[in-house]
């Protein structure tokens, strides 16, 4: 019986994968996807991927309450029936050993102690002590608040959320935050991830989020990634990318980084390039396309206009530090105006000589590269991730990279693309669309304005004046401020902070164990991050709950709950919302916002602010039903007694959806159209999705704004006068770099096998076994300089703290001489105790990319 | 609360299934279709003269499927492995209790 059930199972699972391939196997007619296990009574459903941004779908196969299979789901457009490595996995991530089932609080004597041992506990007990805190930290707040005005409020508490948040548990948490309690000090993980991007979009086009869609992949003649690891990283986009290479006529890849990883095989101009000159790259690109007047003067004249950038801004390190004491114009984002003459004289000092003498590339692959781009027949596509994000001067690489694509109008039109990829499944649809950052709030809109404030407020029915409108602290302010004794509670949910910020050793620890801060972790998992906190609530993850995420390319995607969590667990948006039953309004606003809305007087926040007759408005009756009659359960709604879920996405499709709304061009379908469809990328209009952005005939919008527009043409309608900016910046060197001491560069980065800082896949057996540790990549010569060979032992170290690992000077990645490449997965060696919280002073993000380091024998 | 990172040594085989596409070096699909051939648990079911090969990589002792999944891309040649579909073995088997934990 189990022969003939694996013989018919592997023969599937052949069948699958050449469908996928689009290649006929002898004997078996090219078919449908199969069913690979529809006689084992597993009931498949589609869910994305729990891993990075790409969000791919898979098919999740449950039989007896287990996930027992998976496959590629190969009705995705994202992912047509292909999965990586981690994917194998995923069924895997649920059942660790380790799994949390219960709350944990420190306790000494049976009273929490900051010093004392974990003991489980129930959730009321949890939730109680919890809640005194936070009272205790929020009645200090309203105390400094008197007398102060909307604009000028601080708060002591605050949550740090996540990019892998589905979009309602974001929503909850916003509403939670900075409504409910009225603290702005909400900010997701994705601030060390994604943040740059976004203000690079901003400042270019007045709208978050990339034009394009991964479409580009099969349109591109010429593909340049600029800082992203794609074959490891997001190797699904990966192999598109390839099979366009390889089967498209004259089709190249230019790939820059600042080491040779795998993307280096398939590369036609392998560039590595010293730390911090890819600002003068993009300097010199935009410089030869000037000076051989390849640009596009005609869409320069009706669709551009130029800007020059505040230099001289710092490193977004603490105001006492010399860096920022000597910067003349910290932190400073203004931009002036300016025009192409000027532009053109600012990129003339980046000359191909200046530029290969300063980035240590020679002149004929930075020849090459700039020709690609200028080639007026050529549809180029760049592509970047990290490299370019986690940069003290991040923004502005982002904005030189638009300044090339806007030179010669190559944009938002398939296969013409500057393209920002994202590392986390809900960077954009939760961290960024629905405002869980510092400043935001859903939909684009922001805190400090006051009609974006009033809006929001209309929304939630809540008076005028509760949403505060001072910027709050972002997640490297927060540690600071936790250190410095200024923000008490701090609520990190679905990441591992003190694992993944930079400068572990003088801000993170001593933040989070200071005697005056109480820190919540929720998570599924014992990590480092819970380990340091003061209480542990035990997470149900991915599918464990009915969720949402959006990807890099727009596309929200819907899911299931297909199995329920271990023990007493419970989702993210279970705890937010089972936690503001704990405040009554009268606890956390202050008596003259109450006498605004006196029926809410006596109320708990959880009744303000989710039965408030949207949210609570769709009946659960028991159970989710799909369209073949699959049923499902759903933990939340069944606890609170509404449908929980559809309930916060149609309130949240009030601020991005509909006449009234205050920004167009995020529009989404109904909920109950993402439960059909494989994703949708918003905008959608009147059900339809939205591919290509900015251009007439893809996008509606551009008719809408400007009902002259030519056919086809564009229109950047995120800035009022519908243009896209060129902002000039200059090179200006990194925080740090390497001296007589520290005479090495330090980069961090991922690996294909483990996801961030491997919560999830180190608990995977054959992903552990597979990169069980984190090594130092470096080259042969540098070693030898250190007498050090191959899988010895070293000992690494910056001016904030050491780790010993393992040399290797033969693995997938191939640092040059002066620099080494550490991945920040292994909870054995914390690289971030090596790291600098140096940041882009515009999008507060931090350049874990660079920092002068040395390596010595043990 | 003490996490489990470490995998034990000795871990059972759980006689899991799985598919993938390895797209391999222009003109070279036969040649490492033959070497994949080699591999334990390794079957190749086609592809090979369009340079996209469809593989099956089945559980075998001392192998196991995962670990020749991520063993291919490091084979000289191969440009890309895919995965497509992955069965856990535990679901296999007739007795549906099996498929438990």
């Amino acid at each position: 019986m189990t022969m003939t059930r694996r013989e018919f199972i592997k023969s599937q699972a052949a069948l699958a994968a050449a469908t996928a391939a689009g290649v006929a196997l002898p004997g078996v007619a090219p078919a449908q996807a199969p069913d690979p296990a529809a006689d084992l009574g597993i009931r498949w459903d589609k869910a994305p991927c729990r891993f990075c941004g790409t969000g791919c779908s898979v098919l999740v196969g449950v039989k007896d309450g287990h996930v027992v299979a998976s496959q590629g789901d190969p009705d995705a457009p994202v992912n047509r029936g292909l999965n990586c490595i981690k994917g194998y996995f995923l069924p895997k991530i649920l059942y660790g050993q380790d799994r949390l089932t219960q709350p944990l609080l420190r306790k000494k004597d049976g009273q929490f102690h900051k010093d004392g041992e974990f003991e489980a506990v129930s959730w009321d007990e949890a939730f109680d002590v919890m809640a005194e805190q936070w009272k205790k930290s929020i009645r200090r707040s309203m105390e400094e608040n008197q007398g102060k005005t909307v604009d000028e409020m601080t708060s002591r508490v605050g949550m740090f959320g996540s990019g892998q948040w589905t979009v309602w548990e974001g929503y909850a948490a916003s509403k939670l935050l900075k409504a409910g309690m009225r603290s702005n000090n909400l900010d997701p993980n994705a601030r060390h991830c994604m943040a740059t991007a976004v203000v690079g979009f901003m400042r270019a086009f007045g709208i978050d989020e990339p034009m394009g869609c991964y479409d580009d992949l099969e349109h591109a003649d010429v593909f340049v990634l600029w800082g992203a690891n794609m074959a490891e990283m997001h190797p699904i986009l990966w192999s598109r990318l390839t099979d366009t290479r390889l089967s498209r006529p004259g089709c190249e890849v230019h790939v820059l980084s600042t080491f040779e990883h795998r993307c280096f095989e398939l590369a036609d101009n392998p560039i590595v390039f010293t730390p911090q000159t890819d600002l003068a790259i993009l300097n010199y690109i935009a410089n030869y396309i000037i000076e051989t007047k390849s640009y596009n003067q005609d869409f320069i004249d009706k669709h551009v206009q130029f800007e020059t950038a505040t230099t001289d801004i710092g490193y977004g390190l603490r105001p006492e530090h010399p860096l920022e004491k000597k910067a003349a114009n910290a932190g400073v984002g203004e931009k002036m105006p300016s025009s192409f003459e000027e532009f053109a004289k600012q990129v003339a000092p980046y000359t191909l000589e200046y530029t290969a003498k300063l980035s240590g590339v020679p002149e004929a692959n930075l020849l090459r590269l700039a020709k690609a781009y200028a080639d007026p027949n050529k549809k180029v596509s760049s592509f970047w991730t990290m490299g370019f994000n986690q940069h003290t001067r991040g923004v502005w690489a982002n904005n030189g990279c638009y300044n090339i694509h806007l030179l010669m109008g190559k944009i938002s039109e398939p296969g013409n693309s500057p393209f920002s990829l994202t590392g986390q499944p809900s960077a954009c649809g939760t961290a960024r669309e629905v405002g869980t950052f510092a400043h935001r709030l859903p939909a684009d809109l922001v805190v400090t304005k006051p009609e974006h404030r009033a809006f929001a407020e209309k929304i939630w029915k809540l008076p005028d004046g509760t949403v505060p409108g001072k910027v709050g602290y972002h997640a490297v302010l927060m540690h600071r401020m936790m250190k410095d004794g200024k923000l008490n509670c701090y609520w990190q949910m679905c990441n591992n902070n003190m694992q993944a910020a930079a400068n572990l050793n003088e801000e993170s620890y001593p933040g989070w164990r200071n005697p005056e801060v109480f820190v919540t972790v929720s998570d599924p998992y014992p990590t480092v991050s819970a380990q340091a906190a003061d209480l542990v609530l035990p997470t149900a993850m991915w599918v464990e709950k009915e969720g949402a995420y959006g990807n890099a390319e727009r596309r929200t995607q819907f899911w299931r709950e297909q199995v329920s969590g271990p023990g007493e667990s419970k989702s993210d948006v279970w705890q937010i919302m089972e936690f503001a039953k704990r405040f009554k309004v009268e606890e956390v606003w202050s008596p003259e916002l109450i006498e605004k809305m006196p029926q809410y007087a006596g109320k708990t926040l959880y009744q303000v602010l989710y039965t408030n007759g949207q949210v609570d408005s769709f009946p659960f009756d028991g159970k989710v039903v799909d369209d073949r009659g699959n049923e499902y359960d759903n933990h939340e709604s069944k606890d609170f007694g509404y449908y929980v879920q559809k309930g916060l996405f149609e309130e949240y499709r009030m601020f991005n959806t509909g006449p009234a709304i205050l920004k167009r061009g995020h529009e989404m379908a109904e909920f109950g159209a993402y439960h059909k469809a494989r994703g949708l990328r918003w905008p959608v209009i009147d059900g339809k999705e939205t591919l290509w952005r900015f251009r007439e005939g893809y996008d509606p919008h551009v008719r809408h704004y400007n009902p002259e527009v030519a056919k086809g043409d564009v229109y950047f309608y995120g800035n009022p006068n519908g243009r896209a900016n060129i902002i000039f910046a200059p090179y200006e060197p990194a925080a740090e770099s390497p001296d007589g001491e520290f005479d090495l560069w330090l980069c961090t980065g991922r690996v294909l096998e483990h996801w961030h800082s491997g919560s999830m896949t180190r608990r995977v057996p054959e992903l552990y076994r597979a990169v069980p540790d984190a090594v130092i990549y470096m080259s042969k010569a540098d070693a030898k300089e250190r007498r050090l060979r191959d899988g010895q032992v070293a000992v690494i170290s910056t001016r904030r703290g050491e780790i010993k690992a393992r040399v290797e000077t033969r693995g997938r990645n191939r640092p040059p001489k002066g620099l080494v490449f550490i991945p920040w997965f292994d909870a054995n060696r914390l690289v971030n105790k090596l790291t600098l919280d140096a940041t882009d002073p515009l999008s507060k993000e931090t350049d874990y990319k660079k920092c002068a380091c040395k390596v010595a024998r043990v | 609360m003490k996490p489990v990172r470490d995998a034990s040594p000795v871990e059972p085989i759980d006689g899991d299934i799985l598919s993938c596409v390895v797209q391999v070096r222009p003109g070279r699909g036969l040649e490492i279709a033959a070497r994949l051939e080699a591999l334990p648990g390794v079957e190749v079911h086609g592809g090979a003269e369009v340079d996209r090969l469809v593989v099956t990589i089945e559980d075998q002792v001392g192998h196991r499927a995962a670990d020749q999944l991520g063993a291919l891309p490091l084979i000289e040649g191969v440009i890309n492995a895919v995965l497509i579909y992955h069965c856990d073995g535990r679901a296999l088997r007739a007795d549906p209790q099996a498929a438990e934990g």
